[in-house]
């Protein structure tokens, strides 16, 4: 009797394993990848220009030539929905890769500097007692609208978010015996922060950022949605619906196919974030 | 428990100390000079100086901040940039309706997510909990807005049985109010349900893998007390959190529900204040939703207190 740990009892396999098992899951997620492809190929997929406006087109219904129809400046739907993609897949990942950045390193002084601590934690506190959207949509009024400051404002939006899960682990790390090892052999505090003590606030806060990914992009399409985001005429899954939100009574297509791709690639992203949790923190299973 | 409660008020007023300041630096980070946004672009440079002496612009920051929150402390939030009416009025008139959809939409997160959260806990492993987790996930990706326009289409458009939009106070009957708030409330709590679901999900699975529940079960207590009784009540803290915080989210999300639906309520009136410029009632605005936010996680601790005897007894050392 051999007592190997075979590949079939391995924590990933096992996890890989669960996520098949949810078919309506996995078809999401496939439908996903599919999505985020074309998105990312949009120049090379789509036969139109994402600007050009043909009036003679205005408002067709889906056909042939034009599968998700045309809007009202006779512009092609299922072009716009896929520059769209990009658009909000660019904004997306930019903001939850600077708010993390920045939001670990705060953390971790947060969780190591007790004079720090207070400070930084007392100011997160209060920025989280604005809800998410109320702050972007602030933000995004004082500093003007363009796409640079959309990223930005979401950016600050989501700061506090980082700093609460990295300072709370690194509270835990900072009374390990092998901080103390490190600092003991003399250590300067960049070295035991950045070094020692940021591999392990990284996997719960690359869940976080996950999520942060999915929800910057519902607040990023409802801000355009309100015209306070990504400012037309590039294309964007928010301002493609605000535009179809006038003629929502006679054109279904214009709403639905931009809102159902917009579900399945934030609902992929969650499927994603959820399947980073289980595979990184085995307790939660 | 009072001194727990003191040092917790302290922290609160702190709190909202520090909201202030943001509010006030974000205005002046900014750049925007009110005086030109009054005047228009017409107005001469001595009229912009003059009405800048007025409304005591000219004085140095820390100043302008003592005096703003010295207005504040008597209720007082200035007056509107472009019309001609005291902000707290505005806020006060504005206020109801938010609140009323609020209410509506917490409860109805409440009601579907509690419940569905527990039978997924109890059912783990079976059909029914994949399924409610799957439903979960759907829920937590359908933007509020786009839910809302969908619900909007199918139900004003479509089938016609609720109003397209607009809203109705309690006072014009019970049964319209309800009716005009049915759409926006489900396209506001749905995702929030969702939300609730998953806590309420993962709070019960925690309690109900522990030793005092398998000594219930060894003991024989039937399988409905010990769900309701004996797990829902320690899983209770998570679940008090949660609906707490969703209720300021709701307060926030209000901003696109009431513009699809054509509510006047606070997110209309930031809205419109956005594309003014009228930072006096975004600042306004803003501050009452973080103080509703405070008031309400100020009350979501006095709960703790009352439902965990712990924390209660833990404050008093």
């Amino acid at each position: 009797m051999k007592n190997k740990i075979t590949k079939e009892h391995s924590h990933k396999y096992l996890v890989f394993k669960k996520l098949c098992s949810n078919k309506l899951l996995l078809i999401f997620g496939i439908l996903t990848i599919v999505i985020v492809i074309a998105g990312i190929l949009a120049p090379v997929v789509s036969p139109y220009s994402p600007y050009d406006m043909q009036t003679s087109l205005r408002l067709k219904a889906p056909s042939a030539a034009h599968w998700f129809g045309t809007d009202t400046y006779g512009r092609d739907v299922l072009t716009r929905i896929l520059y769209g993609i990009r658009m909000s897949l660019v904004v997306g990942i930019l903001t939850a890769v600077i708010s993390t950045v920045i939001g670990i390193i705060l953390g971790l002084l947060a969780g190591y500097f007790n004079f720090l601590d207070t400070i930084i934690m007392r100011i997160s506190e209060a920025m989280s007692t604005i809800p998410v959207f109320l702050m972007a949509i602030t933000l995004m009024t004082i500093l003007g609208i363009s796409t640079k400051n959309v990223i930005i404002s979401m950016s600050i939006v989501y700061i506090p978010l980082v700093v609460t899960v990295t300072r709370g682990v690194a509270l835990q790390v900072r009374e390990q015996t092998y901080i103390e090892a490190i600092r003991s052999i003399g250590a300067k505090w960049p070295r035991i922060l950045f070094r020692h003590m940021m591999p392990n606030v990284l996997s719960p806060v690359i869940v976080q950022a996950t999520y942060i990914f999915a929800s910057s992009m519902l607040v990023e399409a409802a801000l355009s949605f309100l015209s306070c985001g990504i400012p037309l005429p590039a294309p964007s899954l928010g301002n493609i619906l605000s535009e179809a939100r006038t003629v929502i009574f006679s054109s279904w297509w214009l709403v639905t196919f931009p809102g159902i791709c917009l579900i399945i690639v934030i609902l992929g992203i969650n499927i994603l974030g959820d399947a980073l949790r289980d595979l990184m923190d085995p307790l939660s299973n | 428990m009072a001194k727990y409660m003191g040092k917790r008020f302290l922290f609160t007023i702190l709190t909202l100390i520090l909201v202030t300041i943001f509010l006030f630096l974000l205005t002046h980070v900014s750049g925007a000079d009110p005086a030109k946004i009054m005047l228009g672009t017409n107005a001469t440079p001595e009229a912009v100086e003059a009405m800048r002496a007025k409304l005591g612009l000219d004085r140095p920051w820390y100043v302008q901040y003592f005096s703003w929150i010295s207005d504040l402390l008597h209720g007082d939030l200035g007056t509107s940039y472009y019309r001609d009416e005291k902000v707290s009025d505005l806020l006060v008139k504005y206020f109801k309706p938010t609140l009323a959809l609020a209410i509506y939409s917490e409860l109805i997160a409440i009601i579907i997510g509690v419940p569905m959260g527990i039978m997924q806990a109890k059912n783990k492993g079976k059909a029914s909990s994949v399924i409610i987790s799957t439903i979960t996930l759907i829920g937590l990706s359908i933007p509020g807005f786009l839910l809302g326009l969908f619900l909007m289409f199918f139900f004003s458009v479509k089938i016609k049985i609720f109003p397209v939009s607009g809203y109705k106070a309690i006072t014009e009957g019970f049964g319209e109010h309800i009716k005009s708030l049915v759409l926006p409330s489900l396209a506001l709590g749905l995702s929030q349900a969702a939300l609730i679901t998953r806590t309420t999900n993962s709070a019960m699975l925690e309690v109900l893998n522990s030793e005092y529940i398998k000594t219930a079960r060894a003991k024989g207590v039937n399988e409905k007390t010990i769900l309701w009784k004996h797990a829902l009540r320690n899983a209770m803290i998570p679940i008090i959190t949660v609906c707490g915080q969703s209720f300021a989210v709701l307060f926030g999300g209000a901003v696109v529900i009431e513009t699809i639906f054509n509510i006047s309520g606070l997110g209309t009136l930031v809205y419109n204040s956005i594309s003014n410029r009228d930072y006096s009632i975004i600042q306004g605005a803003v501050l009452v939703i973080a103080l509703v936010y405070v008031v309400i996680n100020l009350l979501v601790d006095v709960l703790y207190g009352i439902e965990d005897p712990r924390i209660r007894v833990g404050g008093k050392k």
